[in-house]
């Protein structure tokens, strides 16, 4: 049942959401989370890929279970216009989720230490008053309103909640990619391995990915700058690729999907109101990793929030502990990463075609992805030096 | 007027993110454009993946 009242009104129930409402609701505070879809986890608008050590760092060595993981790859492959290929060995393994089993279990998780789940559960308006807000509420029909000392927004890349604060947190074409993605079986390719293909032709301004699932099945999906998504769209670019490359294929899912590739929010926080994940603009915008930010955010906002009940101060200079510490920590590489996503956006095929040739006939064990960047960026002295710290650890 | 077809939405929500007039809203499973609000700036025709929004001559026009 929906109460009326709610210390932390948590909206969206995806890694971020149930992230934050798990470590506040440890600390004894009351806390829902309303979730629109009817089911955690589905659909999954994800690749999938997250590094083992961001993972292991948020959520703990010890409770990573093996269903959440469908394989781990050490290897990067990434492919030219004119298919010339460079082999990279990561560092640092990845692993390929299973975000269906992922998302539930944080949830349920949370569910565990007390957080409410609530799914089918819309949050369509939110009204700001000194002490709480009002959180209005739609589900199977059945309108709801709830009142809350802090709401958490982790509604994804839509973003909406904190606009209601008075955030602007809309994005400009251009700092969103424009995905699809199809869940393929029949594929031939390396179970340990993820494939990039960058080229502006097949993928303006962005990449096409093949994350394994398993043996033969791969998440296949495209990525391509909201300014670039005119005449031919994502899905129309990705259908056209595996025309060419993997025409055996049968497509067990099919999405469609938007990353943020933004620089973060300008702040996270406002009175009585924290935000997370896809809605805070956290993604990494060269790679769009977002499951790694979502979980930094997510724990720290539920730390600082159920803090913030407990000590009965809910002003954004309480809150803003949180946003202090991403930045320093998690988030310090966020501008890095978009200023050279706008070197990346303008490379011609011409030209990535020549830097693939510079690693031709190279060990792959011997190249690192800051190498690969390194020649990205040889003229921009200023990102050289961001790149091998950014990279250090691949 | 922006105008949806259902058979091609996924309900991503690009559209929203780009939105600076805050008037479409995923309800649920069904994607909704307060068209009054709306200044028909195409942002959500421009990052939508699959052209599942277009811009038609409004009838009143
Ligand atoms: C095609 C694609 C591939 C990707 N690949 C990767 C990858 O390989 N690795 C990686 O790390 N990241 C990847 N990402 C990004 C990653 O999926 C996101 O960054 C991550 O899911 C963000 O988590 P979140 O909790 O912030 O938001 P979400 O997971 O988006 O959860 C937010 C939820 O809130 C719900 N919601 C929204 N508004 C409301 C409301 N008003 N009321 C109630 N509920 C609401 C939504 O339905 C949504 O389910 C990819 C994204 C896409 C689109």
């Amino acid at each position: 049942m929906i109460k009326t009242e709610y210390d932390i009104v948590v909206v969206g129930g995806g890694p971020a959401g149930t992230t934050a409402a798990r470590h506040a609701a440890e600390q004894g505070v009351s806390v829902a989370v309303f979730h629109r879809n009817n089911e955690i986890g589905a659909p999954v608008r994800c690749a999938e890929g997250i590094s083992r050590f961001i993972i292991e760092k948020y959520l703990g060595k010890e409770n990573i279970r093996d269903s959440w993981i469908s394989s781990e790859s050490d290897k990067c492959r990434l492919i030219s216009p004119s298919g010339k290929i460079v082999d990279v060995h990561l560092k640092e393994s990845g692993y390929i989720l299973n975000r269906r089993i992922f998302d539930m279990d944080l949830a349920d998780w949370a569910a565990r230490k007390g957080a409410q789940i609530f799914t089918g559960a819309f949050v369509y308006h939110v009204e700001k008053h000194e002490t709480h807000a009002l959180v209005f509420i739609e589900q199977y029909g059945k309108k709801y309103q709830v009142k809350a000392k802090l709401v958490i927004a982790a509604d994804g890349v839509e973003s909406r909640i904190a606009r209601f604060f008075g955030v602007k947190t809309q994005l400009r074409p251009c700092d969103i990619d424009s995905c699809a993605q199809v869940l393929a079986t029949n594929i031939a390719m390396q179970k340990d391995r993820i494939d990039f293909w960058v080229s502006q032709k097949i993928a303006p301004g962005g990449y096409i990915w093949l994350f394994p699932k398993g043996d033969g099945i791969a998440n296949i999906g495209i990525g391509i700058s909201g300014q670039h998504n005119g005449e031919k769209n994502a899905r129309q670019y990705l259908d056209e690729f595996l025309a060419v490359n993997f025409s055996e294929a049968s497509i067990l899912t099919n999405i469609l999907g938007g990353v943020p590739v933004a620089e973060p929010l300008e702040s996270f926080v406002a009175d009585g109101l924290m935000i997370i994940g896809d809605a805070a603009r956290v993604a990494n915008p060269v790679t769009g990793e977002g499951i790694g930010p979502a979980l930094s955010t997510g724990t720290r906002a539920g730390k600082v929030g159920g803090r913030a009940i407990l000590e009965k101060d809910t002003s954004a200079k309480f809150l803003k502990a949180f946003e202090k510490e991403w930045r320093r920590d998690s988030g310090k590489y966020n501008g890095f990463f978009y200023r050279l996503k706008e070197v990346i956006l303008n490379i011609s095929d011409e030209e990535l075609d020549r830097l693939a040739e510079k690693f031709a006939d190279r060990d792959p064990v011997s190249i690192t992805l800051t190498e690969v960047f390194r020649k990205v960026v040889w003229n921009k002295p200023k990102l050289l030096v961001d790149v091998a710290r950014a990279f250090a650890g691949f | 007027m922006i105008l949806t077809n259902k058979v091609l939405c996924d309900l991503c929500g690009n559209c929203v993110a780009v939105c600076p007039q805050s008037c479409i809203e995923i309800n649920h499973y069904c994607l909704k454009i307060s068209h009054e609000q709306c200044i028909e700036c195409q942002n959500c025709v421009a990052v939508c993946p699959s052209a599942a929004l277009k811009q038609v001559q409004d009838d009143k026009n």
